[in-house]
Order: C-alpha cells, then structure tokens, then sequence
C-alpha cells in the first residue's frame, strides 16, 4: 500500500514543555487515520507540524516520499495537504460561492493560474454539482459567516478538496456539531475517503473516533503511547488508564472538557466499538 | 583625533534624544501595538511649551510643564483617535497617526510661524576636556535620559504596575483573563510615553531651537532605532540609539553631510537584510 | 436558485450606483475641456488625473494587497526623475523614455518587495517610509544627474503621433485621460484575474489562504512590481506634465498624502480614488488663503473619515444609495425587498 505521509522521530519543543516528543507514524493511502489523548497531549501541535503553521526542531516529513518538513505551509498544500481548523476557519465576509472559487483558484499554477480568470475554467455546471454534493446547493450566494456551524463546516470540507487536497487533516471536525450532525459529517468523512483522499483525523467524540477511524494512534504529552485498529485500542490497558486512571468504568465523571472521553461515550468503552 | 573627540560627543548626544523617544515607542509600540509616529511632532509641541514658559518660569519648571502638557495630549489623542481604533487594520492606525502629525504640524506653524524659535538652555557654558567643548546643557541631556532609562526599567522590572505594563505587553488577551483593566493600562502607557515625548522635545529645543519641522527626523530616526534594536527592551531601544546618533554625527563629519539621514538609514536595511529581527530582538514573526 | 451570478468582483455590476456614477464621471472628464476652456481649471483637471492614475495603483498594493505603502510617492518620483533626466540630459522623446520609466519603477518594487516583504505589518511601513526617504536624499544629492535641489528642466511634452499634436491644453489633457482609463483597465483586469482572487483570500483570511495553497508573500511581491510600475507611468506624465522638476516630488510627505488621499476617497474602488485626487489637489487650491491650514485640514479629514466612515468618502455614498434603493423597492414591492448578500443592513 502507498504511503501518504511518514513521520519520522518528529520533536517540537515550547521552552521547556516538550509538545510533541519524537513522535514516529505512517498513514497509508486511503485510510482513515486517528488522533486521541488528553487535552495538552500534543495533537493539535502534530497537525501543525504536518500542515507547516508550527516548523520541526528535528525528525522528518514526508508527503507521499518528499520531504515537506522544510516547506512554508502554502507549498504543502500546492503538494495536495489540505487541513481544517479547530475553531472553522473561512473567508467569513465573502458568499459561499466565492469561498469555493478562491479555493479552486488557489491551487491553479503557471501564468494562466495567475493571470487568468477565476470563472474561466469554474462552470455554473460545475459550480452547481459541487454545492449540491455539500448540501448546499441554496447557500452559493450567501455570506460564509452567516451559515450554521455544520454549513461552515461542510464548506470547509468542499473547499480542502476544491484546492486539490490529498491529504485531509481534520481538527475537531464535531465540535459544536448536535448528535445527528455528528452522523451526517461521519458519512461525509468516509465519502471523502471514498474519493482515494487519506484522511487525519482529531476529534474527542468517541464513539465518532471507534466508529470512524481504521487506526487510532493515541497519545500523551507529546508521545505516542500506542497505535491500532479502534478494537485494538479499546482493549488496551494502557489506553483505559490514560482516560479513566485506575479507576474502574464505572464512575467515570470526567468529560470532554476536562480531557476523559463524553461520559455518554463510556458505554462504547465497555463494549467496544459497533463497527 | 579632538574632531573625533567631538563628534562622539555629539553622537552621543543625539543618540540620547532618539534614544528616549525610542523608549516612548518601545513602550506605546510595545504595550499597545500603536505606531504612535506622531510622537516627534508631539516633541515638537513640547519644545514650543519650553520656548513659551521657559522664560517666566525658568527652564525646568516649562520642562516639567512640557510633560504634563503633552502626557494631556497623549490623553486626549487616546481617547479620541486611538481607542476608537482599537480593532481596526494596522495600516489605519498608523495612516491616522500621520493625520494627527499633519495636525500637530500645521497648528504650530498656523499659531508660531515657519521660523525656528531660539530656547535659552538649562545651563549655559562649556564643559572643555582637551580641547573639546561639550555644552553643559548637553550633558544634562545625557544625564536625564539616563535617569529616565533607570527609573523606567526599575518601574518595569521591580514594582508592580511594571508587572502589568509587561503583562499587557505579552497578551493582551491574557491580561484580560487575569483580571488587568487592559484599557486603563493602555491609557497610562500612552501618557507616560507621550509626557516622555515632550520632554525629549523640551530637552532638544535649546539645541535645535523649537520649529514645526523638527518632530520629522526625530521620529523617523526613533523608528529606525526600534527596527534595529528589535522590538523587546527599552535596552536595546537605548544603546540603538546611541549607535545610529554616532553614525550620524560621524558620518556627516567623515562622509559627507548631504546624507546624513542616509547613513541610519542604510544600517537599518544592512540589519534588515541580515538580522530581519532586530539587533537585540526575539524572531519577528513573518507575514 | 436558476443561475449563479459572476463574481462581484472588479466594478459594480448591473446598473447600480457604480455604473452610474463611473460613467458620468467619464463623460463629465471627456467634456471638460469643451466647457472649461483651456485654463487654469483645466490644468488643474489635469493634475487630478495624473493623481489619479499615481490612486489607482497606490491602490493596488494598499486595497488589494494590503501593503501600507507610505514610501509609495518613491515610485511616482522615480519615474519623473527618469524621464525627465532622459528628456533633459540624453534628449530622448517622451515616448521612448516613459517605457523607461516604467521598467526602472518595476525593478525598484521588486527590490523594495525582496527587502520589505518579509517583515511584518509595522515593520513593512517603516522600511518602505525609509527606503522612499533613501530615493530623496540620494537625487537631492546627485547633482550632475538630478540638478539637485536647483532642479531640472524643461521636460517637453510628448511628440504628437501622426497628425494629433498634444502642445495644445486640452490635446494634452485628453491624452492624460487615454493613460488614466488604461491605468484603470489594468488595475481592473488584475482584480478580475486570479491574482485579484488570491489577494481577496488574503485580506480576508491570511492564515487559510496559505493553508489553501496561497504563497501570500509572491502574490503581494507581484502586484507591488505591478503597482509601483504603473506608478512609473503616472510618474512619466507628471514629469512632462510638470515641465520642472525638483526634488520635492519625491518628499517623503508625498506617499503619505497620496494614502490619505486614497482613504478619504475610499479605497477599494476607482471612483474613491478620483474623489481622493480631486481632493488632494483641490483642498490647498480652495485653501489658498492660509497654506499652513491644508495640512491641518487633511489631517483632521482624514482622522474624521477613519473614525466615521473607514470604507472612504464614496463607500458612505455608496451605502447611502444602496439604502435609498432598498426603501424605494421595499415601498414599491412591499416585503418582497430582499437585501443581496454582502449588502449593509441600515446606514449607521
């Protein structure tokens, strides 16, 4: 199977605080990849590594065999890395519609893709199936800081792939989102995937993660402490003491506040993931 | 080797006057994020104040004066321009500082006229060492800069409304958290900063005489200053100071004196290219 | 929803208050000098259109890219230098010597763009304020070339192309309104072009657009070579337009004028820029009488306008129209009056 991004003994200190610590992965094409630990365990920092806002101290990354590590972040994208952010990030005071067009024309290369027209090769046709796959097919000519947060959300989904994304880092894509929106954003994660884009995956909803992910790699404070498929991970003893300490199950009172999965998840927990 | 003598005096001298109104704009640049460029032209008004009341009341009361004339301006201008602007894009505050210059500017030259105004100095008389004559009212000037540079970094490092400045200075946001009345802070740096700026501008008068030009090459210069130093340390901001009024005092003897606004200004872009952060700065963050 | 409509980018489209205006504004400008002779006024007009032109490429780089460019007069003064060295000491014609221009101009903002760009908000403003103070001191002091500050002349008008000579006022004047409208086209087709896209991104959301792919740093490098070689072009009819030069084109004040200028008209639009040249040139025509009050006045214009009204002079027009045609329709159509997106919901 291809390799679409390999970490390799990646470190990034903040003063003292070692954030992410020799951190070591690889994620295969096509697969559905996720990232869970306690709050401070470094995972948004990781995501910051691989997308470029946030550069190494030491280690390697590679993009499909290149070395991107060094790589300002825009040059990480053109090379087909997209990412969302925790709090969803987009042109907030533009329509729906143009969002998406600058995100096409963002990607577009030579003088053409300077020069050029941003409609030239962008078709009503086009425009309109796009909207429609996003289920937002009556929003194009609205502002993109007046939809609801699953709207933005899907918007920031259609524009990561309208830029050419290969590989999708997805930060927290459900917060905020209610429990059915939960289940739609799910079907539309795989449908990306479906599409041969590998996916990255933080999120503190759970159950969403066993139910999502093909692999879950965990962590705390800033190292790996172990990878596997969700069964894999469920069972792990030194997962369950990381989330629930050494207490049993039952009892668990912290939630996704303070870093333990949703109290409403623990069920999960106990019987291992659905899927 | 006594012209040399000299120059350095000088040097040290103008470096001195750009090296406090670097300090102003360490702390309202710093603390604020304001690019307060319409200090010089506020220095300029506290000139104007010590070519005023310098006679009636002596020299260091119209200097004290100064102060506690452009600290109110410094009041007025945050309330009215600066705070207002408080969310809005860089670029306009900084065009609305230039507004305010052209104000300050034009009202000196509408109320004093173009000519420059002769201002008696705090001490009259030389100082000679070995054939090199230092005005006494010179070597006040680098004394009570110095004092000021003490005093500020005692205040900043030692007490506790220091801690605040410094604390508003890192986050903004963070302060807030922590319960720091951002706004009032802001608006006590901004009046500790601009009555610093009258009083460079009393300071220099007797030796530049007080006219409605005089604020340009001083906050030109102050700019230049907090780019080579790198944002962080009134330090640094001090000994930057020193360094671009020696290369100009030296340059206009040595090199030539059409260019000598020239020589700061091609170190500035030697440290630019070189060092994008400063001489004594942390990383810049990049665009 | 049937049909999408083209972006909105670039000039208003349908008949809004945008088209109107712009057109009789260009109408007005082709007649001017039918009904104002060839005067003083006329020539006054005509300064109003080489500020513009020196407006709409200001805006290039400080609307559309975001770059404060203070030090921005550097590039009009250039091109003045240029071709009013080339016309005084090599005796080249205009219309050899303006390309000239234009490509010194170029390569002055690409250096300015590699030394500058990598800085910071703050730190940009000073080094491009420095670097136009460095282009001052350099031609004041340059005198075998520049003339110093005696200054430099005469620069000749260009040669007449075949049988149209442009010695006449209001030849001249028409020519200066050809270059203006092709200034405008160009800086028209760069907002229409994918680079105007990009520059959109990153005015509106920095940090997504790099994660989008958007090298923010080449793209504002481009349209500051752009700009300031349009610049250079305005700048070669200063200079012909001018006669005389001295080294006062290239005060430092001038870039500084030329912002607040733009944010009084209001950038973003070429209406606001020509409402920005006609007010830079006609305020210390109208304040004659004490030449110490203009600044004074600018300052406190520009101080106003920040604070009440940050799209410009022309942006509270505009909103003030909008308003008066939402009332209309909302009056004739009752309820079905429907505010387009991106429109502001009442007048503050």
């Amino acid at each position: 199977m291809t390799e679409a991004l390999t970490l390799r003994d990646v470190d990034r200190r903040f003063g003292g605080l070692k954030a992410v610590d020799s951190v070591s992965m690889t994620v295969s094409e096509g697969e559905i990849f996720g990232i869970i630990g306690p709050n401070g365990a470094g995972k948004t920092t990781l995501f910051n590594l691989i997308s470029g806002n946030v550069s190494t101290m030491s280690g390697a990354i590679e993009l499909y065999g290149r070395r991107i590590e060094r790589m300002p972040v825009h040059r990480r994208a053109r090379l087909g890395l997209g990412r969302t952010f925790q709090t969803s990030q987009l042109f907030a005071g533009v329509t729906v519609h143009e969002n998406l067009e600058i995100a096409e024309v963002s990607s577009r290369r030579g003088v053409g893709g300077w020069l050029g027209s941003p409609t030239a090769r962008r078709t009503v046709e086009a425009e309109r199936v796009d909207l429609e796959a996003w289920d937002l097919a009556d929003k194009g000519e609205r502002l993109a800081g007046e939809l609801t947060l699953f709207e933005q959300q899907r918007l920031a989904l259609a524009m990561t792939l309208a830029a050419g994304a290969r590989v999708l880092l997805l930060d927290e894509p459900s917060g905020g989102l209610v429990e059915s929106e939960v289940h739609q954003l799910m079907e539309l994660i795989r449908g990306i995937r479906d599409r041969g884009v590998t996916v990255l995956v933080i999120d503190h909803k759970m159950r969403l993660m066993m139910q999502l992910c093909d692999r879950i790699m965990v962590m705390a404070l800033g190292a790996v402490i172990t990878t596997g498929d969700p069964t894999e991970i469920a069972a792990d003893a030194r997962v369950r003491e990381l989330y629930f300490g050494r207490a049993p199950v039952r009892g668990v009172e912290r939630n996704e506040r303070t870093g333990g999965p949703d109290p409403a998840d623990a069920h999960t927990w106990r019987a291992g993931p659905t899927s | 080797m006594e012209l040399l003598a000299q120059q350095m005096a000088n040097g040290i001298v103008l470096g001195s006057i750009y090296g406090l109104l670097a300090i102003c704009l360490v702390l309202i640049f710093g603390v604020l994020d304001i690019p307060q460029f319409a200090l010089g032209a506020m220095a300029m008004l506290g000139g104007y104040v010590v070519f005023l009341l310098g006679p009636i009341v002596g020299y260091w009361v119209s200097l004290l004066a100064a102060m506690v004339a452009i600290g109110a301006l410094g009041a007025v201008v945050q309330r009215l321009v600066f705070a207002p602007l408080r969310k809005a894009a860089d670029v306009t505050v900084f065009v609305a500082a230039f507004g305010l210059v052209l104000i300050f500017q034009g009202l000196a030259l509408v109320i004093f006229g173009p000519d420059p105004r002769q201002v008696p100095p705090s001490i009259s008389g030389s100082l000679v060492i070995g054939g090199v004559h230092i005005a006494y009212h010179r070597l006040v000037i680098v004394g009570v800069v110095l004092a000021v540079f003490l005093a500020l970094q005692w205040v900043l490092r030692s007490t506790r409304a220091g801690r605040v400045i410094r604390a508003v200075g890192q986050s903004t946001t963070g302060a807030q958290v922590v319960g720091i009345p951002t706004g009032r802070v802001a608006f006590a740096v901004m009046i500790l900063g601009s009555a610093l700026a009258g009083l460079a501008g009393g300071l220099l008068a007797p030796i530049s005489q007080a006219m409605p030009l005089a604020g340009d090459s001083l906050t030109i210069n102050a700019f230049i200053v907090i780019i080579l130093a790198g944002m962080g340390s009134i330090g640094g901001a001090l000994v930057a100071a020193y360094i671009v009024g020696l290369v100009e005092s030296l340059g206009a003897t040595y090199l030539s004196q059409d260019f000598s606004q020239l020589y700061s200004i091609l170190l500035m872009l030697i440290v630019l290219l070189v060092k994008p952060s400063g001489l004594f700065g942390k990383k810049v963050s990049r665009v | 929803m049937s049909d999408l409509p083209p972006a909105r980018n670039g000039l208003a489209s349908g008949w809004g208050p945008g088209r109107i205006a712009s057109l009789a504004v260009l109408l007005a400008a082709i007649l001017a000098p039918v009904v104002l002779g060839s005067g003083y006024q006329l020539d006054l007009l005509s300064l109003v259109l080489i500020n513009a032109m020196f407006l709409f490429a200001l805006d290039l780089a400080y609307g559309q890219a975001g770059l404060a460019a203070v030090g921005h007069g550097a590039f009009l003064g250039i091109g003045t230098y240029v071709v009013g060295i080339l016309a005084v000491k090599a005796g080249w014609p205009f219309w050899a010597a303006m390309p000239i221009a234009i490509l010194v101009c170029a390569a002055a903002g690409l250096l300015m763009g590699l030394i500058t760009l990598r800085l910071a908000g703050h730190y940009f403003v000073i080094a491009s304020l420095a670097l136009a103070i460095a282009v001052g001191l350099v031609v004041s002091a340059w005198q075998d070339l520049t003339g110093g500050a005696l200054g430099l002349g005469l620069v000749p008008r260009p040669a007449g192309v075949g049988p149209v000579s442009f010695e006449a006022p209001s030849a001249f004047y028409w020519l200066l309104l050809a270059a203006t409208l092709l200034v405008m086209l160009v800086c028209w087709s760069l907002r229409r072009s994918n680079v105007g896209t990009r520059l959109r991104s990153i005015r509106e959301n920095p940090r997504l657009a790099s994660a989008l792919g958007v090298n923010i740093v080449l793209t504002r490098l481009l349209v500051l070579v752009i700009s300031a070689a349009l610049a250079g072009f305005a700048g070669a009819f200063q200079s012909t337009y001018l006669g005389f030069i001295t080294p006062s084109v290239l005060a430092s004040n001038v870039g500084f004028y030329a912002l607040m200028a733009l944010i009084i008209g209001g950038q973003r639009s070429f209406v606001g820029a020509v409402i920005g040249a006609a007010f830079f040139v006609l305020v210390p025509v109208l304040l004659q009488f004490s030449s110490a009050l203009s600044p004074v006045f600018f300052g406190l214009a520009l101080v106003v306008v920040i604070l009440l009204a940050p799209d410009g002079v022309w942006g509270r027009l505009r909103a003030l129209g909008r308003w008066v045609a939402t009332r209309t329709r909302a009056a004739r159509g009752g309820s079905s009056a429907r505010l387009e997106p991106g429109q502001e919901r009442s007048l503050p």
